[in-house]
Parts: C-alpha cells; structure tokens; sequence
C-alpha cells in the first residue's frame, strides 16, 4: 500500500497543493478519535463517551503544508477480525480504500488492550502514526510511557496528544507530511513472530500466493497467510487468484489449520491473539510504568454509587425523570418569553396589514402555524443538553450495564438501552446508532420499538396539552407519558421477540469507560447541532405545512349566504358569532371535507376532526401536528392569540386531552424515521410491521382511555 | 473489611480452576483457559482475557447481573453465563482495598 495517488496540482487559497492523501483515523471505541478529528479538522460533529457513537464515516478536509488531507473518522474497532456491524465499516475502510496512513488513536491510559489493533494494522503494512491519546490522563494516573523507546520498538511515530485541549495536533498534522514525503522508501516493518512452527508454514502459504505466475497481490502477503490460517472468511475474495489456485491455497490453508489446533489443541485465532498480545506486553515492559496510586480512582469511586445494588436503578429513574422535569420545568420561562414575542408579532402584523388573505395567511398561516412550534426550541434544547451530558460523561454505558439483566429478560440487550434513550431525543439517530448491537435480531427488534420511546418532536404536543388540561401536573403528566412509552416498548419488544424471533444468543462484552467530564465545547456543539436541526425543520417542512394547511382550510370559499362576510376584524366583534362562522368556514373548506372523511376513525377515541387531521398532518413530522392545530383553531378563532385558551374553547375534556397525547405518543413514526427503519433493516415488511402495529396500538390504547375513563365517569 | 487472604485463599480450592463467575466481588484470578463451549473466546481474547491475565471482579450490577471486571488496566462487564466460560486460578491477598459501600456489597460469604 502506501501508492502514489496521482499528482495532483491544485491551488487553494493560493498556495499550491501538489498531494493529496488519504488519511484514516482508527482505534478501539472510545479512544477520542472523534475529539481529534474534530481538532485536527476544525469541523465539528457529534462526539460521545459511549462506545460506538460513531456510527457513520465521517470525512473533513485539512491542507497542510502543501498537502491535502482527506481525513477519515472511522467507527471504533477493537479488532480488525471480530465483527460488529460498525467494526466492518471500519475493517472495509482500511481494506478496500487503501488509505495512504492510518493514524491509530489510543486511549493513553488503557494502552495495553489498545494495541492489540496496532499489532493487526502492524500487519496491514500501512502507514502508521500512534496518537497516544488523553496524555493528560496518563500523567495523572501516575503512568510513564516512554513514547521514544515505544516509537522505535513499534516501528512508528509516536505522538502525545490530549484531544480535548487540541495539543499535540500540530506534531501529529508534521508526523502525517513526514511520512507521506517518505511513502516510497521501504522500510522494514516490525513483525509479530508467532514461534517456529506457525512461521514455518506463514512462509509455506506466502511462497504459494507469491509464485511469479501469479499477479503482485494487493496485500502484503504475510497478512493473507496469518488471515487464512485464523481461518478469517474477509480473506479469500482479497486473494487476487484465479479459482484454482485459491482453491489450493484455501485448501492449504485447512490442511494448516487443523495440523495447528491438533499440535496446540487452541483454536489458531486465539494462539495468534495470544502472541499479539505477548508482543504489546514485551514492548510495554521496556517503555510502560504504572504506579498505582493510593486508594480508588475517581470511575471507580463514583461507579460505587451510580451503579450500586441499590442506588442503582433508583439513580437511573431519578436522572431521566430529572431530566424531563428539567425540560419542562426550567424550559417554561424562555417558552414564555418566546410566545410573547410571537404574540406581539401577530399583534403587530395584523395592525399593518389590511384584513384579506395576505393578512390571514401571515397570521393564521405562518405565525400561527410555525409560531406554534417555535416556542418549543426551548425545551428541546435542554432535552438534548441532558442527553449529551449523559453520553459524554460515559453514563450511558453503565445505563445499559445496570438494565441488562431487565433487557434481556425482555429479549432485548442491555446495548439496546442506549439508543432507546437516544430516542428520547431523536427516532433517526437512533435508529442509526442500532448499528452498535452485534445480532441482527437484537438490532431489528431495537428498531421496531424506538420509535415508542417519546422522541423530542412529540413533546410540543405534550407540553401544549399537559400545559393547558394539567397546568398543575405537567411534569408528572410528561413523564408518565414517557413511563408509558418504554412500558409499552417492552411488552411489544417482548411479544414481538418470542413472536418473530428464536431466541438467538447475543453476549454482553461491553467496555464501561472512564468517567470524563463532558467539555462545554461539545455540549455547545451538540446543541447547536440541534438548534440547527430544528430551525431548518421549522424552515421546510413545518413551514410548507403549515402553509399547506392554511390553504386547505381557506379554500374554497363557502358560498356568500349571510349577507357580510367581511366583517372588520378589529377586536369589536362579538367572539361567538365570529367563532362559528370561521368553523363553518373551515369546514366547507378541502380541509373540512377531508376532516369528515377521517371524523369516524377517530370519533370513538373523542377526537374532533381537527384532531383528526392534525394527526395525519403530524406523519410528515411530529411537530406539524401542534402547528397544524395553531392553524386550524386560530382560524376558529381569532381572538386569541394562544392555541391554550383556543383549545379550552373547543370543548376539549382533559380524558380527551390524555387520549390524544397516548395516540400521538404511540401512532406510526414519522416519515424521516419510517425511512430510518427501512433504510437500516433493509426490508420492506419490517418497515411495514412497524407503521401497521403502532397505529394500531395508538389507537387501541387511545380507544381504551377515552372509552374506559368515559365508563368511569371521567369524561 | 479486612478479609485475611488465608481465608479466600485457603478454603476455596487453591490452585485449581474455576468459572471467572464464582469469584466474589473485590477478588482476583488469573486467567487459566476458557471452557471449550464458550463461542465467545476469540472476541475474550482480543479484548485481552489471555492466559495469565489477571482479572478483578469489580461489582455486579444492581439486579446481579450483568458483572464488571478489570483487567489490563481497564473496566469491561461480561454477563454471568458468559463469565463462566472463563476458567481462573483464584489469587489470594488482593482483598487489599477498602471500597465505599452502600447495602450488602461488603458481606462476606
């Protein structure tokens, strides 16, 4: 590896790139790489103290000097043979793409385990820089390294870097020119050496695939024959053979194996992992001391407490409910000053403009409509600053550590907590951060009931109505709300586990990493991150909806039967009989006649139609359903200016307020999840399964509480 | 809690093999071999349980499984089922910390 890549001159800001290269980050989950990629590229992007928040390649582009750097953050990877689906993107990466350098980025502190992937890549013959990562750390823990003497026993610059404080960047982005100016000079690489008997037949297999016959092979062929001898199956269609002779080859390669295991009675696969380790140990015998300090660390210390048999799960339950309480509770003063500022903009609109439809369309259409989500960005916020402060603090992973043993009882994995509470922010990402559970079932089933986790889009309508019907009790109405998401999540994951699903074994080998303080930087990124998300949303989608929706419910015109239509909208008017005359107007309008089309559905579950079409409105995303009902109910009624008091006036009992929010909390998931699901499940039925059931249990739950609570005489 | 290391040490078969899962919390052993069952003996090895690798069971988890170990200088959790697959030689003497306790961690079996 390691070719030229073609000289290409270009100029860039004025000075002239005459090389590109291709640059991969590695290293096991966990180690920073996403921190010093963030550092090393200036671009910013979700980083997480959660083994495996990487879960798709992300690339960023550095000049330095007169190179261009096309650097690649990969997912985590413990090791180049074990697979995971996110270890493979990695595994491929490095294969297929041919990156002319690897920088492997290690987890200072935990270095051992670390370097069992650089023995692999070792291997691999790239190009290799160590960033020996969170030095800081190591300093601490009272550890030396002595990163010389390991630089020269591992064949490779060695680099301390503490990510989080970008030091060390410059000397990595210098290690990364010098070596790509010396690609072509051989050098020889460090070799693991696996004792006589296994080198004697590596050199039988290489002779065999280095016959002059055959084509140069793409890969260094000590590699192929340490692959094929673990009896690695990635290894075959990277043999650059015919048929025939990869067939001996394999053949060979059994007939080694199985002389290897008898001879040692082990597995080929864990000799070699035995001896990769053998030689990380001897190089860190010369160059790593540890001398452990007094008493316990700091991650043990607090894990005495977060995960204790007893405080344990009661800390779990206090932190999430924490944390909804915090959205409500400190979100509802910059909700409030918010909603005044859109208030006086209504105000302020419809004193300039004349009354008609230009008017109405500003009002009802976008104020009332995008307005109405808009206030929310608040509580969003806070929600995903608590579940980025539980992620970069390394919380999470002793989330699922605590809840295994309930999981898995339920036929899920512990892995599978993780993104159910990254749900709570977002269905999307966490439907793509399923991608960290090994087993196929495990990650169809996680899918399949994301989705019922209460994702952030569902809590405006939550607040608007837990706001108005239970002004006392919101808080306690939301969580519980959420309490009844993950109840039903279980049960379905449970049913549908035994329903679809044999009972297939997937392990628990979960690391649980180092408490690390979460910096303000990539809690702030994190944030933004979302803001961004969400304006751009209120900007598309929620706005053409709103639009949308404006126009079918002005249009068309009901005919002119009582005499003045255009009465003056200047606050004189008497409030009912403007009122009613907007509600047949909508009603004659496409939006009334496609309300009375879905009217029966929802009847039993004590929806009006304009529920009913919110709800509909509500499968392109979540938030449209509020903004649809400030659309519709500020066209009822004019007067007021908060859909709160609008929603009151329409008759809405709080029996039915509960049931509405059941429904919207359980129907089928929007459409950029829906694309999600199909996207990572590659399957039509599944995707079908899961838009079919949650509307079905939405409306048998809602059913349920309307029905049963009218029996008891609460409507 | 001073548990005197003749006590693990001698009374619970010294010398011999046994499943990594037996261990109490707070005590070491060093790895032997993995029990031929175990398919997950490949991905053990690489995230280090190999032989004479020592392993201290840290805690277990509130409802007593899933278990925390460490090794190599880092924390890793294995369920119970897959703890047993690991075949240690119980090391005295290591009951050398005192650890901050709520509940019944501290008893003594």
């Amino acid at each position: 590896m390691g070719k030229e890549k073609g000289e290409d001159f270009a100029l860039v800001g004025g000075a002239v790139i005459n090389k590109r290269i291709r640059v991969g980050l590695a290293g096991n989950p966990n180690s920073g790489k996403t921190t010093l990629f963030n550092e090393l590229t200036g671009s910013h992007q979700k980083v997480g103290n959660w083994p495996g928040v990487t879960v798709e390649v992300k690339t960023g582009t550095i000049y330095y000097e007169d190179y261009e750097i096309e650097l690649t953050d990969l997912p985590g990877t413990y090791s180049i043979s074990t697979i995971s689906n996110e270890e493979r993107i990695a595994r491929d990466y490095i294969l297929d793409y041919c990156p002319d350098i690897i920088i492997q980025v290690v987890e200072g502190p935990n270095i051992e385990r670390n370097l069992y992937l650089t023995t692999q890549l070792i291997e691999l013959e790239v190009p290799l820089i160590l960033a020996l990562n969170m030095y800081d750390e190591v300093k601490e823990k009272g550890i030396k390294i002595r990163t010389k003497k390991l630089s020269a026993l591992l064949g490779m610059p060695v680099i301390p870097t503490v990510g989080k404080r970008g030091k060390g960047v410059k000397r990595l982005l210098e290690a990364v020119a010098k070596l790509a100016g010396h690609s072509h000079k051989p050098k020889k690489p460090v070799k693991i050496n696996y004792g006589h008997e296994y080198e004697g037949h590596i050199d039988e297999l290489i002779r065999m695939m280095n016959h002059p016959e055959y084509r140069e092979p793409a890969y260094p062929s000590r590699w192929l024959a340490l692959g094929l001898i673990e009896g690695d199956d990635y290894i075959s269609a990277r043999m650059h053979l015919s048929d025939e002779d990869r067939k001996r080859v394999m053949d060979k390669a059994t007939g080694i194996r199985n002389h290897l295991t008898n001879l040692y009675h082990i597995d080929p696969k864990e000799y070699i992992a035995d001896q990769r380790y053998g030689f990380v140990s001897g190089a860190l015998k010369e160059t790593f001391k540890h001398r452990p300090q007094e008493g316990l660390s700091v991650t043990h210390r607090i894990d005495d407490i977060l995960t204790n048999r007893i405080l344990g799960l009661p800390i779990l339950f206090f932190l999430m409910w924490l944390l909804f309480q915090a959205t409500f509770g400190l979100g509802q003063y910059p909700v409030g000053w918010i909603e005044a500022g859109i208030g006086f903009l209504s105000g302020l609109v419809s004193s300039i403009f004349p009354t008609g439809p230009v008017k109405d369309l500003l009002v009802d259409g976008l104020i009332g409509g995008v307005g109405s989500v808009i206030v929310f960005l608040p509580n969003i916020l806070i929600l995903f600053l608590g579940i980025s402060i539980l992620e970069d603090s390394g919380y999470m992973a002793r989330a699922a550590f605590v809840t295994d043993r309930v999981m898995h009882a339920l036929g899920l994995h512990g892995k599978s907590f993780v993104p159910m509470v990254m749900g709570f922010g977002c269905s999307v990402p966490a439907i793509m951060a399923t991608r960290m559970l090994e087993s196929r079932r495990d990650r169809l089933l996680t899918m399949l009931i994301i989705p019922l986790m209460s994702c952030s889009a569902r809590l405006p309508i939550y607040i608007l109505f837990a706001g108005t019907f239970f002004p006392n009790h919101a808080g306690n109405i939301i969580f519980g709300l959420y309490l009844f998401g993950i109840f039903c999540a279980l049960v379905i994951g449970r049913l549908f586990s035994s329903l679809f699903f044999h009972r297939g074994y997937s392990p628990f080998v979960m690391e649980l990493p180092s408490y690390r303080m979460p910096t303000a930087r990539s809690i702030v990124f994190h944030m933004w991150h979302r803001v961004r998300i969400y304006l751009k949303k209120m900007g598309g989608i929620i706005l053409v909806g709103s639009l949308l929706l404006w126009f079918l419910g002005a249009y068309p015109k009901p005919p002119d039967k009582s005499g003045s239509p255009m009465i003056s909208d200047n606050g004189t008017v008497v409030e009912s009989g403007e009122g009613l005359q907007k509600s047949s107007k909508l009603e004659f309008a496409f939006i009334g006649q496609l309300g009375r089309l879905i009217e029966p559905t929802v009847q039993p579950l004590g929806f009006d139609w304009k529920m009913g079409v919110s709800l509909l409105s509500g499968f392109v995303a979540k938030e449209v359903v509020v903004s649809s009902m400030g659309v519709l109910y500020s066209a009822e009624n004019h007067q007021s200016s908060l859909l709160q008091n609008a929603l009151v006036k329409s008759g809405i009992t709080p029996l039915v307020a509960v049931a509405f929010m059941v429904f919207s909390l359980l129907y089928t998931p929007c459409l950029a999840t829906v694309g999600a699901i199909f996207r990572e499940s590659g399957s039509k039925k599944w995707t079908a399964l899961s838009i079919i059931y949650q509307s079905s249990l939405a409306w048998l739950a809602a059913f349920v509480i309307y029905q049963g609570g009218k029996v008891l005489g609460l409507g | 809690m001073n548990l005197s290391s003749n006590e693990v040490g001698d009374a619970l078969s010294k010398g011999q093999g046994v499943p990594l899962s037996d261990l109490d919390e707070g005590e070491c052993g060093v790895v032997i071999r993995f029990s031929t069952a175990s398919k997950l003996r490949i991905r053990l090895r690489e995230m280090g349980f190999t032989p004479e690798t020592m392993i201290e069971v840290i805690r277990s988890a509130p409802l007593a499984d899933p278990i925390e170990y460490s090794l190599k200088g880092y924390f890793i959790s294995l369920r119970r089922e897959e703890a047993k697959e690991i075949i240690v030689r119980r090391i005295d003497g290591k009951r050398k910390r005192r650890r901050f306790r709520f509940g019944w961690r501290g008893r003594n079996k």
